[in-house]
């Protein structure tokens, strides 16, 4: 029994030893999809259009079909069946999710900031929106200078809005400050808004039309106020893979430039979607800026 | 009110629940294992076996499970550089951790044979591993067997926690039915209601275990 | 090897040490009070448990079933998303609108009630364990039922049970961690916020389990002096 023990022991041991001094990092992505044939990808489950589960309990939306369009290219690329793993991720841990290689690239609306950058690498910006607030209708608040003394929520893991709301605080727009109120995710914080445990709900302007129109009665909440902050998407990848971010930076422009990006942007956000958002023009020349010639 | 809502999401909801058993059922074997092998070496004459043992017990007891899922999901991989996906990460997190409390169990089992027992075996010219296996072990199982399962409902109710990375189990998919419906109360009644059942039907087996070893050791 | 750049710096540079700090003293806080409500409530329905009186003891038998039956996340959430919104609507938008950390509350009210059904387990088996000579030389000195319970039983089982109640007290203790889930900044909920700013989780977590390893420590070092101070001459004191 004894040496029995000490051997489990000394095999664990190794095992250990072994795990924690293999090379980490040493290959591309690309070439760990080639070899696995698997590629993993983070999406949001509760951010109407981008990622959420519908009412069959399907989970769905504009990111996915991304991701689906990278899957193929994948495909196409590699010269075999490729499968497209999907992990769900939160605003919390989107980023340690890809820094430590769970997801090989993170589709789920996130702002590309330099703070981040440090951490992970971004794609090409691939959606273009700015922070508003959402409220019941009706609501005294208009613009940011009524937040004062209130209760507002936001994401805990929206670090971009955080700041952006702590800015407006600091420059005195907001004065007596809100109290911030932390939600897991923006689908708790509209429950939250819901439910009243706050007057207002903050993040970017397509997010709060997705929990608007994802509303039993879309037509009691509003969203007021101008633009706060200017929030680019980009998806998140691993630091310093150049091979695997210029392969999904060049599928993003393939989209952009044989018309299947606005295909997919108008099944989710056109005329006769459930939230109709359509493109503005920055957003559209943004798109066009970023199609560069072959 | 409104508990249609229930009925609509039922197929999503109760879908949860086979990945929640399996969990468990991953935990308890894995943990049971893992935590035989601690127990043991708890009681090991060896140092190089009872302190590092000791040393795991101890730890792990001391961390709340939740922090020892976010180690093996977001941390583990950065320092090993082997990524494991949502799924085994919470089976890794959760037999690593059960493991520690089932070592005590395992102890305190072993440690309630009669010494008697031992010499008895040894005079019957059983060696070391026999008397391990066939006088000790039978009878330290048989006293363990309500904290067992106890500790087996233990950890169905522990499932829930994978919650926290995302694991569509259970319920996780009464949260992520409740965003969308905005039907609390109804809907963690329903949840409540289940654990409450599945968990009391684990409860009676482990009195029925109770009852039986009182008959089997006077 | 691996690629990271340790800067523990995180845990004390401003605003991250202020934030660490309050998360900590959150936790502690936070399993603090739900302890003392746990002890409170928990005594009573123990003793519901032991009363001669049948429903009183269906009572206490059903509290201790159905709370240690139902996962505390379940009841967290519970008290946290339903319970509010089972209130009068005044007194829920009342709560909402004046009380500031309302989840802080609301995760203590978990915490107590979910822990106090240990609580009365533990005390029961305590309660049980008490010989029944000693409630017969009680009642045969003339004490009525209620000073027989809280100048005999209770003393004595309260020894019997202060090691099982150090056990649930760091159970609570970790447990406290849930809380994060509802937006509760303890100190595992501070760590995942600080990493969610500077991607620099392995520090923050890292120092997250050594509070409870510290603290898990401390108590036990505590109750073993305890212990011995308690310990009735005559009874086999825990050895470790």
């Amino acid at each position: 029994m004894k040496n029995l023990l000490r051997g489990i022991l000394a095999v664990s041991l190794m095992i250990w030893a072994c795990s924690v001094t293999c090379p980490a990092h040493a290959e591309s992505v690309m070439d760990r999809i080639e070899k696995t044939g698997k590629v993993s990808m983070g999406h949001r489950e509760g951010a109407v259009p981008f990622g959420f589960m519908d009412e069959k309990g399907q989970w769905v939306g504009f990111d996915m079909d991304l991701g689906a369009e990278l899957a193929k290219a994948l495909e196409a690329k590699l010269g075999k069946k490729i499968e497209y793993v999907k992990v769900p991720m939160n605003p919390k841990n989107r980023i340690p999710l890809v820094a430590n290689g769970t997801i090989d690239v993170g589709i789920g609306s996130t702002t590309i900031t330099l703070e981040r950058e440090e951490a992970v690498d971004f794609s090409l910006p691939y959606f273009l929106t700015g922070t508003k607030l959402l409220v019941a209708k009706g609501s005294p608040i208009r613009d940011y200078r009524q937040l004062s003394g209130k209760k507002v929520g936001v994401g805990s893991g929206s670090t971009a809005n955080i700041k952006g709301l702590q800015k407006a605080i600091d420059s005195k727009l907001i004065d007596p400050p809100c109290d911030m109120v932390l939600f897991e995710d923006h689908s708790k914080g509209f429950l939250g808004l819901q439910q009243g445990k706050v007057d207002a709900y903050f993040t970017d302007e397509a997010m709060l039309a997705g929990m608007r129109a994802k509303a039993q009665k879309p037509e009691e909440w509003e969203i007021v106020g101008a633009f706060l902050t200017y929030e680019p998407y980009g998806f998140i990848l691993p630091k310093d893979d150049s091979k695997w971010r210029d392969f999904v930076n060049a599928t993003l422009i393939k989209l952009y430039k044989d018309g299947s990006f606005e295909k997919i942007y108008n099944k989710w956000f056109g005329q006769g979607s459930q939230l109709v958002l359509p493109m503005t023009e920055e957003y559209k020349i943004m798109l066009k800026v970023l199609s560069f010639p072959d | 009110m409104d508990w249609q809502v229930i009925l609509r999401n039922l197929e999503f909801m109760v879908g949860g629940l086979a990945l929640t058993a399996q969990l468990a059922a991953i935990a308890l074997t894995g943990g049971l294992l893992w935590g035989i092998l601690l127990g043991l070496g708890r009681l090991s004459r060896s140092p190089w076996i009872y302190y590092p043992a000791t040393l795991y017990v101890h730890f792990f007891r001391s961390q709340p499970l939740i922090l020892v899922i976010f180690w093996f999901y977001f941390l583990v991989p950065v320092i090993t550089g082997k990524p494991l996906g949502t799924f085994v990460s919470t089976v890794i997190a959760f037999v690593t951790f059960e493991a520690a409390y089932f070592a005590e169990i395992v102890r305190a089992g072993v440690q309630s044979v009669p010494k008697g027992q031992v010499a008895a075996g040894y005079s019957c010219g059983l060696r070391y591993h026999q008397v391990q296996l066939y006088v000790i072990l039978p009878q330290a199982l048989r006293s363990m067997l309500p904290a067992l399962t106890t500790q087996a409902v233990v950890i169905f109710q522990d499932t829930s926690l994978a919650y926290v990375i995302g694991l569509r189990e259970f319920l996780r998919r009464v949260n992520l039915v409740d965003t969308r419906e905005a039907r609390s109360i109804e809907l963690y009644c329903f949840a409540a209601f289940v654990y409450l059942v599945l968990c009391l039907l684990g409860s009676r087996v482990a009195h029925r275990f109770e009852r039986r070893r009182e008959v089997a050791l006077p | 090897m691996f690629h990271y750049d340790f800067d523990w710096s995180v845990l004390w540079r401003h605003p991250y040490g202020a934030m660490f700090a309050k998360g900590v003293w959150t936790t502690v806080s936070l399993s603090l009070v739900a302890w003392g409500i746990a002890l409170a409530l928990g005594l009573m329905v123990a003793l519901c448990r032991v009363m001669p009186c049948r429903p009183a003891r269906i009572l206490g038998g059903a509290y201790v079933e159905a709370l240690r039956n139902i996962p505390l996340l379940v009841q967290l959430f519970f008290w946290y998303f339903a319970a509010p919104a089972l209130l009068p609507k005044a007194i829920e938008r009342w709560l909402y609108a004046n009380v500031r950390d309302l989840p802080y509350y609301l995760a203590i009210l978990a915490l107590g009630t979910y822990t106090a059904a240990r609580v009365a387990e533990a005390l029961r088996s305590g309660l049980l364990a008490v010989p029944p000579g000693q409630l017969r030389a009680a009642f045969s000195t003339g004490l009525s039922q209620t000073g027989t319970y809280w100048h005999v039983i209770v003393p004595y089982a309260f020894r019997i049970v202060v090691p099982l109640l150090s056990t649930e007290f760091l159970t609570c203790f970790k447990n406290s961690s849930l809380a994060m889930t509802v937006g509760v900044m303890e100190a595992t909920g501070t760590a995942s916020y600080i990493d969610s700013f500077t991607f620099h989780g392995l520090e923050t977590t890292t120092a997250a389990s050594l509070v409870y390893l510290a603290t898990s420590a401390s108590v036990i070092l505590l109750m073993t002096w305890i212990e011995k101070k308690l310990h009735i001459p005559g009874m086999i004191v825990r050895r470790d």
